[in-house]
């Protein structure tokens, strides 16, 4: 490799906002307000010097670089969260599915009793005393082996209660099995219940048939009805899947949230086993464009002080605030693990049944080895193009399941919405100085969202 | 979080880059902490704090061990020893055996060092309470034996010693406490030894354990502003201002060298000349508690090098006889009417304000603002004199109109303090006489007050009306009269009364605060007559249109009519919030009067005047963000009723003003869609803050 200087560019980041000009800097994710003769100056000198030298010419204090954040790997934490994939099966055909229809690529099976309760155990048993837990149900459809989650959840309310930890719970259902007892579980203890639909009845009903065919959007309308008269989870969130046929994404959001849900977000498809669905290079430009009008809504309405829900624009901003900086995309591997239907542990529930991503058994414990070694081998400056990318420790190096199966393809869509999304801070900051009044549920983030607990 | 308005705040944090001569100022929450802050070293202690006369600047150390021993109270903050100033009944010390003549301590016995296996014996021989303490300080938990007596610096030797560790040995053995006072044949305390052990004053954690103290206790001898450090300096430290020896003129006679702080009874009569020796200085002069109540009433001014022969004395030594008459219901419907007054006094400055032609076509936001009201200024035409005494003369009276305001809230901030209701209505008649039939007010016998008794009138500032203003403020120029007066007999009353109010103590210097502000309005209208003065009406009044207002005026009038109604509910609804939301309401409040403001003089630029119409809004309330209707809603039911109306009103004036904007908004012509666009922006900047401001009150409010 040769000797040439690093580029400025990977560490800093001037940018304008209505607000006026600023500076983001990588290491430590911190922003600065600078004035509009420095912002020009800085475009001549970040081709030019280090971003350390840029630092010193400004007579600041320390570095701009490895002050914060470096590339020694996280050491392993203590286990904080857990999903149980409860169900690997789905009474769905939706053409993008990760997870296949529930059977991960293998074969359809349900979860038994005792692996979920050793999987409670396990996580209890893993955990810092005192930490905050949470255990997920993933699926396939998990509400299709409803008994073992009425079975868990008193069982684990129980145990933490025991061991004098709190504990929170998730849920990722399709809605459309749902029954009022189901809903008054949710209600009675500390649940967070996301949905996926994906917009208004037909955008909806052709990404998301039903198994035996025929849409599925009339199905969970009815589920939503039950959740409001029986019993409202503590949050209730809407997560769409964006696939190369999804169109209109505002006109989706707002449809979502008209339809009362605490929060709405979307996730794109980059690897899906049926063809087609899964975006493509092209389709990214696509997909910016419209994540941007959704956040420009999103930014109006809350300078209006009107509340908004559009989760991936509220996280941005509240991670934004705090300075969020991980070498990490997610806490999958680290904090969080997913447990299979037979009880086999992974990095995380997109990953079930994948040997590469093994981390030990819920009978025997985690696999400290592997789980290392995970988190040294994925640390975002060893992964490329990431090392020289502004944008790498808000964005951490993607999603494990889909680079390990697409590659990055959609770098310059993620740095387009996350530079969209500084800009909207450093304006709505003004405003909100102390960060978003964001009132979420007790349950704050699913087990998708787990991020390192460091 | 630093946002541009609030750039100066963190001025401080934000670096120059030196080298480039930039500024950068940190926004997010990582950037604010990445400042390297020096602090102190991880083995500071406490009683390594910055001080000047050893107080510490957070508490004063010494204070901590004043109870160090069981039942008595030790005063260290002597030059002659730790004197025992308390001692419980339980002690066998009685008040007189302590007072006459002082006891001292004498000695101590106890384990000092964690190293230490025995205990060991202190003597206080010649020690002053300073090097007292630092012993008693470091006493560790555990039997500590004392022996006090009258002599200060007497300490211990030889039997006395003696005595000392029998004592300790006798209550180690025992496991208990030991108590021996020995009196001479008078009865006087001749020494007395006691064993017992040390008061904890730390808890399990090693902090300082808040049942062992009274509220004050540790602060009570700490710097007051700077009476105290005044007192203990007595080396030149404070330079021209603080004399430490004076001249006095006694009986046409200079006496020299006399101690400028001298207790009060050596100030009637010839003083004793003043001492070397610094503790028999001490003796002489006023102790710190005499300083700070009322140090400007006890020193005198000092001049030609000799003290003027008395203190320059309270403002006032008896109380008004009007005052006696009023009793808190009485002061609370004054406060109420006077809260009127200043209302309408502030609408009708605004008109005249209205009235004024200044040469700039409006006042520029981003220019300097006056240092008076914080307000933007009208700018300056250099050479155009004329134009610029104009200009003067309005931010002039901007400033006392602000000012009016000011009062019309903390007159209301002071009825919500006495539990009454708020007051913001308008009065009909300004300086109206009491009459209890109709206003239900007390006539007072004796009151100097003069009731002009003149009815509430918008009116251009011609010369007319700038006499009436001059004539209204007048009696403000002498205290005790006038409207003023009346705000002078309220606060005797309540000085009077201070034990019948709860918060007498925030109450009080409100009401000061009025009276101080309206000292000088008299002066300020009598210099807008001079600067006017020469200027005919017809060049510095605006040229107003005989026609009526046509359909664009007319939307204009009604927005500033209803920016006026939204300033008043909000500033009703400020005293129903929590003390920390009022002022933070109140300020967003008078910055939307800047919309007010603005719009105003736009309609004044097309030959009309606002109208201060008082009318109630007609839309629906702006439907709160779901934050604050849940905060509103897990408010306690029997709270709902004073704040929720309040708020809907406000609510209701915000969706009107925001209806009619987008009315200006799609109608108007360009220069009105961008003034409409400006102020649609700032409203709704504005009601997110009132909304972030109304949550945070609710939400802290406890017994929820």
């Amino acid at each position: 490799m040769s000797k040439q200087a690093r580029s400025a560019r990977a560490d800093l980041l001037p940018f304008a906002s209505a607000a006026g000009n600023h500076l983001f800097v990588a290491d430590g994710s911190r922003i600065y307000d600078i004035d509009e003769m420095l912002g020009r100056k800085l475009q001549e000198l970040l081709d030019s010097l280090s971003a350390d030298q840029i630092w010193e010419l400004l007579g600041l204090e320390g570095r701009a670089t490895r002050g914060w954040i470096d590339e020694r790997p996280s050491p392993v934490p203590a286990l904080s969260s857990i999903s149980l994939n409860v169900a690997q099966t789905c009474n769905m055909a939706c053409g993008y599915c990760y997870a296949d229809e529930g059977r991960f690529g293998g074969s359809a099976r349900v979860m038994a009793a005792d692996v979920g309760r050793m999987a409670v155990d396990r996580l209890i048993a893993e955990a810092e005393p005192g930490a905050d837990l949470l255990v997920g149900f993933i699926g396939g459809e998990p509400l299709l082996n409803r008994r073992l989650i009425y079975d868990i959840v008193p069982y684990a309310a129980g145990r933490a209660g025991a061991t004098g930890r709190r504990i929170r719970f998730s849920l990722t259902t399709n809605a459309t099995l749902l029954a009022p007892d189901d809903a008054k579980l949710f209600a009675s203890y500390p649940f967070a219940v996301q949905v996926s639909i994906d917009g208004p009845a037909l955008a909806n009903d052709q990404q998301r048939p039903m198994r035996g065919g025929g849409g599925s959007y009339e199905r969970v309308i009815r589920g939503l009805d039950i959740l409001a008269r029986c019993g409202r989870p503590r949050q209730l969130s809407a997560r769409m899947t964006v696939t190369r046929q999804s169109d209109d994404l505002l006109g989706a959001l707002e449809h979502l949230i008209d339809l009362g849900f605490d929060e709405v977000g979307f996730a794109p498809v980059l690897a899906a086993p049926a063809g087609g669905h899964a975006l493509d290079d092209e389709d990214f430009e696509k997909l910016l464009d419209q994540m941007l009008a959704c956040g420009r809504k999103a930014l109006a309405q809350l300078k209006a002080g009107q509340a908004y829900p559009f989760s991936n624009f509220l996280t941005a901003m509240e991670q934004i605030h705090r300075g969020s900086h991980r070498p990490y995309p997610c806490g999958a591997g680290a904090a969080y693990l997913s447990a299979s239907a037979e009880g086999k542990l992974y990095a995380c529930h997109r990953l079930v049944d994948d040997p590469a991503f093994a981390m030990g058994h819920v009978s025997t414990g985690s696999d400290q080895a592997a789980r290392a070694k995970h988190l040294v081998s994925k640390h975002v400056d060893r992964m490329q193009p990431c090392s020289i990318c502004w944008a790498r420790y808000l964005c951490g190096g993607g999603c494990y399941h889909e680079v390990a199966r697409r590659g990055r393809p959609g770098c310059d869509y993620i740095r387009g919405w996350l530079a969209f999304c500084l800009g909207a801070y450093a304006e709505l900051s003004i405003i909100y100085p102390h960060g978003l009044p964001v009132h979420r549920g007790c349950t704050d983030l699913t087990a998708e969202d787990v991020v390192l607990s460091s | 979080m630093s946002g541009p308005e609030s750039k100066l705040d963190h001025g401080q944090a934000g670096s120059s880059g030196a080298n480039l001569g930039y500024k950068i100022f940190p926004r997010n929450l990582t950037a604010r902490a990445g400042y390297i802050v020096t602090g102190n070293p991880t083995n500071s202690r406490p009683e390594a704090g910055v001080d000047n006369c050893y107080p510490g600047l957070e508490f004063d150390q010494r204070n901590l061990d004043q109870r160090f021993f069981p039942g008595m109270t030790f005063y260290y903050h002597r030059a002659d020893g730790a004197r025992l100033i308390e001692a419980h009944a339980s002690t066998g010390l009685t008040p007189d055996d302590i007072a006459n003549p002082p006891l001292y301590l004498w000695g101590m016995m106890g384990r000092h060092l964690v190293t230490e296996v025995d205990p060991s014996t202190v003597s206080f021989q010649q020690q002053s309470g300073m090097e007292v303490w630092r012993r008693v300080h470091d006493l560790l938990p555990g039997l500590v034996a004392i022996m006090i007596g009258p002599t200060p610096g007497l300490g211990i030797s030889g039997p006395s010693t003696d005595e000392l560790q029998a004592a300790y040995k006798a209550a180690s053995a025992s496991g208990g406490t030991l108590s021996k006072v020995v009196r001479s044949v008078d009865g006087k305390v001749q020494y007395a030894v006691f064993a017992g052990p040390r008061a904890r004053y730390l808890d399990e954690q090693g902090v300082i354990d808040p049942h062992a103290y009274a509220p004050g206790d540790i602060t009570k001898t700490m710097c007051a502003p700077w009476m105290y450090d005044f007192r203990d300096c007595y080396c030149f430290y404070w330079s021209s201002n603080k004399p430490d020896i004076v001249n006095v003129e006694y009986d046409d006679e200079i006496l020299r060298n006399v101690n400028f702080i001298r207790r009060l009874e050596h100030r009637v009569g010839r003083p004793p000349s003043d001492v070397d020796y610094y503790p028999n200085r001490r003796d002489l002069e006023l102790t710190y508690k005499n300083m700070v109540e009322g140090w400007s009433q006890k020193l005198p001014v000092v001049l030609n090098d000799t003290e003027t022969p008395s203190a320059i004395g309270g403002i006032r030594r008896t109380v008004s006889p009007a005052a006696h008459q009023l009793n808190i219901d009485d002061v609370a419907i004054e406060l109420a009417y006077l809260a009127t007054v200043e209302h309408a006094l502030t609408v009708e400055y605004l008109y005249a304000y209205y009235s004024l032609n200044p040469p700039t076509r409006s006042r520029d936001p981003n220019r300097a603002r006056d240092k008076l009201s914080g307000m933007p200024a009208h700018p300056r035409i250099p050479g155009d004199e004329t134009a610029n005494r104009v200009a003067a003369a309005a931010d002039q009276i901007f400033a006392i109109a602000t000012d009016e305001m000011r009062h019309f809230m903390w007159a209301n901030l002071a009825l919500k303090l006495l539990g009454a209701p708020s007051s913001t209505g308008r009065a009909e008649h300004i300086a109206e006489p009491p009459e209890p039939g109709k206003n239900r007010r007390k006539p007072l016998r004796g009151a100097n007050i003069s009731y002009l008794n003149r009815p509430f009138e918008l009116r251009p500032l011609d010369a007319a009306t700038l006499e009436w203003f001059i004539s209204v403020e007048a009696p403000s120029r002498h205290i005790n009269e006038g409207l003023d007066g009346m705000y002078v007999y309220i606060l005797e009353a309540l000085e009077l009364r201070r034990h019948q109010v709860g918060c007498a103590d925030r109450l009080i210097p409100m009401i000061k605060l009025i009276i101080d502000e309206g000292e000088g309005h008299w002066e300020r209208f009598s210099r807008i007559k001079e600067t006017l003065a020469g200027i005919p009406e017809s060049v510095y009044l605006r040229p107003l249109k005989a026609t009526p207002p046509g359909q664009p005026q007319l939307q204009y009038l009604d927005i500033c009519d209803s920016y006026y109604g939204v300033l008043l509910d909000a500033i009703s609804l400020s005293v129903s919030v929590g003390w920390e939301a009022q002022p933070k309401l109140t300020q967003a409040a008078i910055r939307l009067m800047e919309n007010l403001d603005e719009m105003a003089l736009v309609v004044c630029e097309q030959g009309y005047l606002p109208r201060f119409t008082l009318s109630r809004p007609k839309e629906e309330p702006v439907r709160p963000r779901p934050a604050l209707a849940a905060a509103l809603a897990a408010l306690p039911l029997d709270r709902t009723p004073a704040l929720a109306p309040k708020i809907d009103l406000l609510r209701s004036g915000y969706s009107n003003i925001a209806a009619m904007l987008g009315n200006v908004a799609q109608s108007g012509g360009p220069a009105d869609r961008l003034l409409a666009a400006r102020h649609q922006q700032r409203l709704a900047l504005h009601i997110a803050e009132v909304d972030n401001i109304l949550v945070h009150d609710l939400q802290s409010r406890p017994n929820r």
